[in-house]
């Protein structure tokens, strides 16, 4: 008999519908309990262990093959060294010792590993990444000994929807992005990364969903709607003809929107606003162009550092940059600084644990600490940048000596670059990110440094009103129509201004028009969003007037809480701008 | 039996990928290899034994071998550890 349908509702992360069998990624190492056998078992447990050993290395080769096929050779060596792992005398050698002394072969290896990663602890405290590439090993031996499926992120094989209690940044860079039909989290807000993820790859993504993981099993077939939060496991017959009617409607929607794609990003009294693409690899960049993206005004580099267990070298980089500067060229391409520490750490970086990541370790300070490992990649940014129209961001920021920091360090990159006969950009914009508290405060100091300014939207609400966005207890607080980061904006745009830089905004702007339209009142001169969201937002900045706009922010100014911004101003909106009133009612009757 | 003194030239040490190239090469020798860096001694076929001597950039590492055709064997693991395991090929 065919399961009954059974329908969850998480919070809608990202947009589209998507049916497909799950895939339940476990980040656990699966839990066997320590069993020991009757001697007259024992040589059950060798050939089980025996054949359980068989069938990784068919698994660790097969992955091996699919990565240097999909990714190239050099991603594809790490296989090697972990075959190596798996076919390590000294860890054969214990686990057989103790399969010897009468324990189960699940329990026999766990404990021989955990006696190789005490062993590495011992000698220092920060080999991490050997511990990782072990356990990574260690579940796959042990799911194949329980009977479970441990496949990783890399080596899927048909399309799948991915259901996982929350998606690392690590995880997001290996897996096989092109075989990801959605996500389904149980942990994360609408900006984590799960959510980033599948608005910059397109596919629908749904959050906080709870007790999925426990009633499904791999290859369970499912459906889920982005846009609701809706799901449903087993769907019948009827179900999926109602979701197919969905998928039809949206695919409409977003046809319709992409008639904008070619029309210029200007009001109706004629102020032009620079509409730009947040990417985070290579391979977006034509959905961007499609979308209507005037260039690029946030390349997240991270990934880079996050995709494999070492960094990248200069020239890996330069590759990359200057793919996707030639590919816009001439319009600009911002990129983005490393970004690392707080959640976006790789076993390579040797992270401490930190009781405060978002507090920690992360942004420039990483970068200016890692001084080596920062400037190869500001060479590796200074030398794409011939290739097109660059812009350089520094994220993160906090005070007015990590910009000056910043500075000398490409002076002394640039001399070494003359020096060594090599072509490099000498004739690029510099930009901070403005994203925590003290940045808005200090503006006016950092205006003198740069040449532009870019709201990092996520971490400036986060950080101004000291919400964890990935707390499930604390999100709701998470506002940023709050009359706190209105003035924000307000602030650091008027400081940008008198200071000679242009300023923008780039980051996930909430699903509501009214946000675009004081966005533009408020002054900014540059938007940058995730492709899919661009037709939406030149819809709205070619239905209103910056002088309408401005006016608008000014009745902002005299209302107290985000409730009342959104309420009233919306009302004011949808008179001021009928072809918008539709869209502006359903945001505020969602709200 | 024959013993040499090397050193790690490459940016990122002996770190696991490197492991990986080395291993490849000790587990195609006749002879019994071991390494040390002072401390401890690891069997120079194991991975995980190499790893755990966390050699970085500019440290040296001492290589025996013992049986068959050892001077060949030697003389190969110095060349890959000049050659910085490949680190740098595409």
């Amino acid at each position: 008999m065919l399961p009954e349908p059974r329908r969850f509702q998480g919070r809608p992360g990202a947009p589209g519908v998507a049916a497909g069998p799950i895939f339940v990624y476990d980040q656990d190492l699966p839990a066997g309990v320590p069993r020991q056998v009757e001697p007259a078992a024992i040589p059950d447990e060798f050939a089980r262990f025996e054949a359980a050993l068989k069938t990784t290395e068919g698994e660790i080769l097969a992955a091996r093959a699919r990565v240097a096929e999909e990714l190239g050779e050099d991603h594809a060596r790490i296989f090697d060294a972990h075959r190596f792992i798996l076919l390590d005398q000294f860890l054969l050698g214990q686990t057989r010792h103790l399969i010897g002394e009468g324990w189960c072969a699940e329990t026999a290896y766990a404990e021989a590993c955990q006696s190789v990663v005490r062993t590495f602890q011992s000698l220092d405290g920060g080999l991490s990444d050997r511990s990782s590439d072990l356990r990574d090993v260690e579940r796959r031996v042990l799911a194949e000994l329980l009977g479970r499926d441990a496949k990783g992120f890399g080596e899927l094989t048909e399309p799948v929807i991915i259901v996982a209690r929350d998606i690392s940044p690590s995880d997001a860079a290996t897996m096989s992005r092109e075989r990801v039909l959605g996500f389904v989290t149980e942990r994360g807000g609408e900006t984590s990364h799960s959510v980033i993820l599948g608005r910059s790859l397109g596919i629908p993504v749904v959050v906080g969903v709870e007790g999925l993981a426990a009633a499904a099993k791999s290859g369970d077939r499912l459906i889920l709607d982005g846009h609701t939060g809706q799901i449903v496991l087993h769907p019948d017959g009827r179900v999926e003809e109602q979701f197919q009617h969905l998928r039809t409607a949206y695919a409409e929607l977003e046809r319709q929107s992409l008639r904008y794609k070619d029309y210029p990003a200007e009001t109706r009294d004629g102020r032009q606003i620079e509409l730009l693409a947040n990417i985070e690899l290579p391979a977006e960049v034509p959905a961007a162009i499609e979308h209507g993206a005037a260039g690029v005004g946030l390349f997240r580099t991270e990934y880079l550092f996050l995709a494999s267990s070492e960094f990248p070298d200069e020239d890996a980089q330069l590759a990359v940059y200057r793919e996707v500067l030639a590919a816009l060229a001439p319009d600009p391409v911002i990129i983005r600084s490393m970004d690392l520490g707080g959640d976006k750490v790789s076993p390579a970086m040797h992270f401490p644990a930190e009781d405060n990541p978002s507090l920690g370790w992360r942004g420039i300070r990483y970068a200016l600490d890692q001084a080596p490992l920062f400037r190869t990649q500001l060479r590796a940014i200074l030398r794409a940048g011939v290739a097109g129209n660059l812009r350089l961001m520094v994220p993160m920021v906090s005070c007015v000596e990590e910009i000056r920091e910043v500075k000398r360090h490409l002076a002394e990159v640039a001399a070494e670059l003359a020096a060594a006969g090599l072509p490099y950009q000498t004739n690029y914009q510099l930009g901070v990110m403005i994203e925590t508290p003290s940045a808005v405060v200090i503006a006016h100091l950092l205006a003198r440094e740069v040449d532009f300014f870019s709201i990092g939207t996520n971490d400036l609400i986060q950080y101004s009103l000291a919400i964890d966005r990935d707390n499930d207890f604390v999100r709701r607080l998470y506002e940023p129509f709050h009359p706190a980061i209105l003035r924000q904006i307000k602030r650091t745009v008027t400081a940008g201004k008198e200071g000679g830089c242009w300023v923008g905004i780039c980051g996930e702007l909430p699903d509501e028009p009214l946000f675009t339209i004081l966005l533009i009142g408020l002054g900014l001169d540059e938007i940058s969003v995730n492709p899919y969201r661009l037709p939406e937002i030149k819809r709205i900045i070619r239905s209103i007037t910056y002088d309408q706009a401005r006016s608008l922010v000014k009745s902002a100014w005299s209302y107290a809480t985000a409730e009342e911004i959104k309420r009233n101003v919306s009302r004011l909106a949808a008179r001021k701008f009928p072809e918008l009133a539709a869209s502006l009612q359903r945001a505020e009757s969602r709200a | 039996m024959l013993e040499r003194e090397l050193q790690v030239v490459n940016a990122k040490g002996l770190h696991l990928r490197a492991a990986s190239e080395l291993v490849k090469l000790t587990s195609s020798l006749d002879c019994k290899v071991t390494l040390s860096n002072g401390i401890i001694e690891v069997d120079g076929k194991s991975i995980l034994g190499v790893a755990a001597l966390g050699a970085a950039k500019g440290s040296s590492v001492r290589v025996r071998c013992e049986g068959d055709k050892e001077a060949m064997a030697v003389a190969e693991i110095a060349a890959l550890f000049a050659r910085g395991f490949y680190e740098d090929a595409p």
